[in-house]
């Protein structure tokens, strides 16, 4: 087969279990139908959005990459706390974004699969406690905590409650840049403020999209960017952490 | 709780819409720019120049007799309307020879990590505080033991908040078994992966053999893909070329396979038959582009590995580069952004060779010319419009007497025309043999060019 002209894996299994099901529907035996032997074995079709599936939680390592950074963070309320309180010996997805990133393949990225995978972790309740998903602004100028409480607004609707500690999901921001700096520096996430052709700031970042997975030692065991960004592979690393700590 | 243990259950039947995002954005502001510079073939986690590049940043052998015959990292102003523009701005000298070879950027372009095969030093030069002028942040002296033995970093790859450094060879017995080796941008060890072998394939399917060479490694997200090449160890790439040819022990121990790997878990998948020494990899950039190039040096072949369908690799000699029955030892390759050309540099008759690649299958020859006496490393522009040539291979390897020319130029390219631009003679400037070359700019880093450099 060219490989100008490779379908994807989901769209052929997909096309797959289409022929099957007509061909159960007139009565033929063949394997998938009621009845009929047991089928050979099918790959799943990859999760929405991935063109593969995903290597099954707990088949492979992930190595310890760096320590994770505190810093002084401000809560979407106000309150001043440092970062490390929030990892609170939980498995934690920390995103560094900016509120008025329009980069589809930036910001509104990581937030959106951040949303999914709270919704994934609704069928995984277990897990779910030990979960904390961080958004952390890296524009300290614009995204005061009330900023961040408005774009928290749609993550927070299904929280347990209110109290902070219970929460799955937390947006922060800092005072400052300088309590912002050693935050970033600590994770290697660098920003660029965008310059116009006088030199003048136009306010825009460059960055690289980064989302950090830490594990209940605060230690960084993946860093995600655009390209392998997704629910499923969060969520399989997530389940691999937990089952390297002998999940219960 | 733990379903069943197949991946991504309790979201499978989630939708990928973008749909929930739109409530998240509460301003508009310029999104950024697409790409319409920068060099191809490099890391897609890497940041890239969004417009046309500063410097040329090229990581250089010393040479005996030659200024300080040191080691260096050279800047080439690549300016056209600067003043200084085909000349060397700057150069930073490691002290001491070390097989300088190849470089790579971080994912944030922040620190270009450069190599030598020799000594095993990993130098980090911190390019983002002045891209005109870089610095060394930071020496690796101790790769080989924190690796577990590997010897000879090449490639230097980036991912995520991390590299992932090709080895060339071992400390047991400086042949060619050897492993990739992952650090953090930081430079600190992370962990270490063993290339698959006949006695312990780990798990991957083996063509004809597995050899546990290494050389490139590239990587295709889209399709959790990645690659790795084979060449030689530390035994052969440190003897001089023409005892080396002369001696058919030594060239019994040459890469002949590719690996695919499980990126996400680093796990060999399979070992495809690849003879010859295959060398770097070029990953097309397409969307539905499931393949790379990479040539052999030895038979002087132009390779395609491609999907055959979902999860299975193939690797198809697809072309002859020159007359290979002459040897002409193709050494580099660069991949158009559009993946429709290929330009082929081959050592022994210094020349490049640009193939139509628009059928992957059945390349073509468009053009041929030679660059100089000897010839390796090629970058190009992400436009196409800009070309860069080096000459030195290894330090035991490159030419003697009067060709053994030493140079980097840089040419336009119109797509009928290859015409030189500026040349840098690096054994009359005093530099010693350039290698491998990459692109800076100052707006990676919301700079400015330094104002005066205009003409």
């Amino acid at each position: 087969m060219s490989p100008a002209t490779r379908r994807s894996g989901s769209r052929t299994v997909a096309g797959a279990a289409l022929i099957v099901a007509a061909a159960c529907a007139a009565a033929l035996m063949l394997p998938g139908c009621p009845g009929a032997p047991p089928p050979p074995s099918v790959p799943p079709a990859p999760p929405d959005g991935l063109e593969y599936q995903p290597p099954a939680p707990g088949t492979y390592a992930l190595p310890p990459i760096a320590p994770a950074a505190d810093g002084a963070v401000v809560d979407d309320q106000g309150v001043s706390r440092r970062l490390f309180d929030y990892l609170d010996h939980r498995y934690v997805l920390l995103s560094f974004i900016y509120t008025h990133c329009t980069d589809s393949q930036g910001c509104p990225l990581a937030t959106g699969v951040l949303t999914m995978v709270k919704e994934a972790l609704t069928s995984e309740p277990e897990l779910a406690t030990r979960v904390r998903l961080i958004s952390l602004s890296f524009d300290p100028d614009r995204d005061t905590p009330a900023v961040m409480r408005r774009y928290a607004l749609h993550g927070r609707l299904d929280d347990p409650d209110s109290r902070w500690q219970a929460r799955t999901w937390s947006f922060l921001t800092t005072r400052s840049r300088e309590d912002l700096e050693p935050i970033l520096e600590g994770y290697g996430q660098s920003i660029v403020r965008e310059i116009d052709a006088q030199g003048r700031p136009t306010g825009d970042f460059s960055h690289v999209l980064k989302v950090f997975l830490i594990d209940r030692r605060r230690r960084v065991r993946n860093i995600y960017s655009t390209a392998f960004l997704h629910p499923a592979i969060a969520i399989n690393d997530l389940k691999t952490l937990w089952l390297e700590d002998g999940r219960p | 709780m733990m379903t069943d243990g197949r991946p991504g259950m309790g979201i499978v039947a989630l939708r990928w819409s973008f749909a929930v995002m739109a409530g998240w954005l509460m301003a508009v502001c310029p999104a950024p720019g697409p790409a319409i510079a920068d060099e191809t073939c490099m890391s897609p986690y890497m940041a890239k120049i969004t417009w046309q590049e500063d410097y040329v940043y090229v990581w250089t052998l010393g040479a005996k007799g030659v200024g300080d015959e040191s080691d260096k990292l050279v800047t080439i102003d690549a300016r056209p309307r600067s003043k200084t523009y085909g000349k060397v701005i700057h150069t930073l000298s490691v002290g001491g020879r070390n097989e300088a070879h190849h470089a790579g950027f971080t994912d944030d372009r922040r620190s270009l990590w450069a190599s030598g095969l020799d000594t095993s030093k990993i130098f980090i030069f911190d390019v983002a505080t002045d891209p005109a002028k870089p610095r060394l942040s930071r020496t690796i002296g101790d790769f080989v033991a924190r690796s577990g033995g590997v010897v000879g970093p090449h490639t230097l790859y980036a991912l995520p908040g991390r590299m992932m450094l090709t080895g060339l060879s071992n400390d047991k017995d400086h042949g060619g078994a050897t492993a990739l080796v992952e650090y953090s941008n930081k430079g600190d060890y992370i962990t270490t992966h063993w290339m698959p072998t006949q006695s312990s394939p780990r798990g991957a399917a083996i063509e004809k053999t597995a050899d546990g060479y290494g050389y490139d490694v590239r990587v295709l997200p889209r399709r959790n893909v990645m690659l790795t090449s084979s060449f030689t160890g530390w035994s052969n790439y440190m003897m001089d070329f023409g005892r080396m040819l002369a001696d058919p022990e030594a060239m019994k121990h040459f890469g002949q396979t590719v690996v695919v790997w499980d990126l996400h878990a680093r796990k060999p998948r399979s070992v495809l038959s690849v003879p010859g020494a295959p060398l770097e990899i070029r990953f097309a950039w397409g969307p539905r582009h499931d393949y790379a190039f990479t040539s052999s040096a030895l038979t002087s072949k132009l390779w395609l590995i491609y999907e055959d369908g979902p999860d299975v690799w193939k690797a198809e000699a697809v072309a002859d580069i020159g007359d290979p029955a002459k040897v002409p030892l193709p050494v580099d390759i660069s991949l158009s952004a559009d993946d429709q050309y290929l330009w082929i540099d081959s050592f022994m008759d210094g020349t490049t060779r640009l193939f139509d690649v628009s059928d992957p299958h059945h390349p073509k020859q468009v053009l041929e010319k030679k660059i100089g006496s000897q010839l390796n490393m090629v970058s190009q522009s992400w436009d196409g419009k800009r070309v860069y040539f080096s000459s030195s291979l290894l330090a035991n390897w490159d030419k003697k007497g009067q060709d053994d020319e030493q140079f980097v130029k840089g040419f336009t390219w119109d797509g009928k025309e290859l015409t030189q631009a500026f040349a840098v003679d690096f054994y009359a400037e005093k530099l010693g043999r350039p290698h491998i070359m990459r692109f800076g700019a100052a707006s990676l880093y919301g700079k400015r060019s330094a104002p005066g450099a205009a003409k």
